[in-house]
């Protein structure tokens, strides 16, 4: 059965889900889909230096909000020599991208292997690779769903500003809004929402969190509207599923177990969806190629 | 022969020469993936090859090197229909199909890994995350010579899988190195000379797969893409020509290795600062350093300024 502390990550993790999926719909349309994965890779040496330098500090234990402050603080960092590169040498965004997120991931693996070597209670910084729903304590659960419904709150009030600044800025400027505050806050929720998601969906997974259930959901929709809202229903189905099993299968780790179930609607979104999927698709054109054939065979 | 060196081959050699072979390989590929604008692919390929190989070692029950990389082109393969397939059907741009992919992949692979094996073997989220290169150690036994067949039969096997895939990448590079040319600048004057670029691009795709398998033995996942894209990187921001982009991420491979190895297995011990360090972390940060330096100190990007027809150009009379 449920316990209660299962039921609230649950909640938790089901919020963060339905809001990575709404996300995700916005971040695909504006393009801007790598910058999570930066941002995944990059927090590891932030949250290792957290992990490190706490005790100094003098605070107990290793604080959840420490080890975030440290994730924020080097995903931000790599997403500023990101667009250096971009902007002042002949690099591609990709190259760029790449190799930056490579590097920092880099100098988090030689920081995690100080503290797994020194044997300080290292246990705690390896289920942020790859998430750990069931560590999670119930405040840090409680904090996120917090987050979460703030989160979709700005979205609900944004939406049409945010649609304007996608597809027509002038249309924003004339009915009073900012094109680039939109984009900016928009970037601001999208960056929080990934940073919270880490500890439970795990570092190296966070870009699957936020693009599968608008890419799942895509063949579905042809309103934006409808667009976000099934994909952060199928964000939150994802998360409760995976959390749950997780909790139930031994060795299970929550971040791959949330994303596979994420991949496993995705692809059934994809094969299986009415009129545009692939299935769907391919027997439109076999039929289209037969009735083809017959009109000849009748001349 | 001396303690030091009796010490070197033993523990560093092995080591550095995988290290070596995987990094010159991936610097050769790489080139051609920066220069299309696909390094995204490197970061795709080297998470996609991941569930191949836990089942080829699920299925083979130890690491057996053609398994291994029959298994990753497998996956990878894999990986790429279902990238078109998507963009096909969605209309999604091919970095957000590749990013709908990839994660799928790569979390399998780490689900394969942790129900199918139990953690009970010695593929694991360590090696996924940091490489074997701690653990290349050359078997000889001590006093013999470096060179005598019993003692060459102990390298590890995967300096051989290492250096079959950086041969072939070397040779399959050289034959086609005209066509790789025109496939990164003009797809278009390939096609016309009769080059087929879908084959050339295939071809060039199969053998990063195959090398961020290869890669993935020595350094683990996520140090593979910074081998792709680091050097390269870097190279293509400090030359102009094809032939010296190759050298130059040529050399910046090799410094990236041989300083970041040096300072994971040296520094700690130096300055008193416990155990060595992760050699493939260091590698990936050494590499990144090079990029940054490189970056603010060339500093040439070719900016092409607007033609300005309305000043320069004659104004008709006005009848």
């Amino acid at each position: 059965m449920l316990e209660h502390n299962t039921l609230v990550v649950a909640v938790g993790l089901g919020l963060l889900g339905a809001n990575a999926g709404a996300l995700g719909t916005f971040a695909i349309a504006r393009r801007r889909v790598l910058v999570v994965d930066a941002m995944g890779h990059a927090a590891l040496p932030g949250v290792a230096s957290a992990f490190l330098i706490a005790p100094w500090l003098g605070w107990p234990g290793r604080p959840l909000p420490l080890l975030l402050a440290g994730a924020a603080l080097f995903a931000i960092a790599a997403q500023v020599a990101i667009e250096f590169l971009v902007a002042r040498t002949k690099l591609a965004s990709d190259a760029a991208t790449g190799a930056v997120l490579a590097s920092f991931f880099g100098l988090g693996l030689v920081l995690l292997g100080v503290i797994q070597r020194s044997g300080a209670a290292g246990g705690g910084i390896d289920r942020w690779i790859f998430g750990q729903a069931a560590s999670l304590l119930r405040a840090d659960a409680l904090l996120f769903a917090g987050l979460a419904l703030v989160s979709l709150l700005t979205l609900w009030l944004t939406f049409r500003a945010l649609l304007w600044t996608g597809f027509d800025p002038d249309q924003a400027r004339t009915a009073g809004v900012s094109p680039e505050l939109a984009a900016a806050l928009f970037g601001l929720q999208l960056g929080v929402v990934t940073l919270v998601a880490l500890p439970s969906v795990g570092l190296l997974l966070a870009l699957g969190f936020l693009v599968l259930p608008a890419a799942a959901t895509r063949h579905l929709a042809r309103r934006f509207s409808t667009w976000i809202l099934l994909a952060s229903l199928v964000g939150a189905a994802g998360a409760v599923t995976g959390a749950l099993a997780s909790r139930w299968i031994d060795n299970l780790p929550t971040g791959p177990a949330i994303i596979a179930t994420l991949g496993a609607f995705a692809a059934l979104g994809h094969l299986a969806a009415p009129r545009t999927g692939l299935i769907a698709n391919a027997r439109a054109r076999a039929q289209l190629k037969r009735r083809l054939l017959q009109a000849h065979k009748i001349r | 022969m001396s303690a030091g060196l009796e010490r070197f081959l033993t523990l560093d050699a092995v080591p550095i020469a995988c290290a070596l072979l995987a990094a010159w390989t991936c610097a050769l590929l790489g080139c051609g993936l920066v220069l299309r604008r696909e390094g995204l692919l490197a970061d795709a390929l080297a998470h996609s090859v991941l569930p191949g190989l836990v089942m080829a070692f699920l299925v083979r029950g130890e690491r057996e090197p053609l398994a291994l990389l029959l298994g990753g082109a497998a996956a990878a393969l894999a990986a790429v229909l279902a990238v078109e397939a998507i963009a096909r059907s969605t209309g999604f741009e091919r970095g957000t199909a590749i990013a709908c992919v990839f994660p799928v992949f790569f979390a399998i692979g780490i689900l394969l890994l942790e129900l199918g094996l139990g953690g009970a073997v010695d593929l694991d989220v360590g090696h996924i995350l940091n490489g074997q290169l701690e653990l290349l150690f050359w078997a000889r036994e001590s006093g013999s010579s470096p060179l005598e067949l019993a003692q060459l039969a102990r390298l590890p096997p995967q300096l051989g899988l290492l250096a079959a895939v950086f041969g072939q990448s070397v040779l399959i590079g050289a034959l086609s190195w005209r066509r790789w040319k025109l496939l990164g600048f003009d797809p278009a004057h390939l096609a016309l000379v009769g080059g087929r670029p879908g084959l050339q691009r295939t071809i060039h795709t199969l053998l990063v797969a195959l090398a961020a398998v290869a890669a993935f033995e020595a350094v683990g996942t996520l140090v593979t893409v910074a081998l792709f894209l680091a050097p390269t990187a870097t190279a293509r921001i400090a030359t102009r020509g094809y032939g010296s982009f190759h050298g130059a991420a040529f050399l910046f491979a090799t410094s990236g290795v041989l300083l970041g190895y040096g300072i994971a297995s040296r520094a700690p011990a130096a300055l008193d600062l416990g155990p060595a360090w992760s050699a493939a972390g260091s590698i990936a940060v050494v590499l990144g350093v090079q990029l940054g330096l490189v970056a603010v100190l060339v500093n040439r990007k070719v900016v092409q300024e607007p033609v300005d027809l309305g000043a320069s150009s004659p104004t008709l009379p006005v009848p």
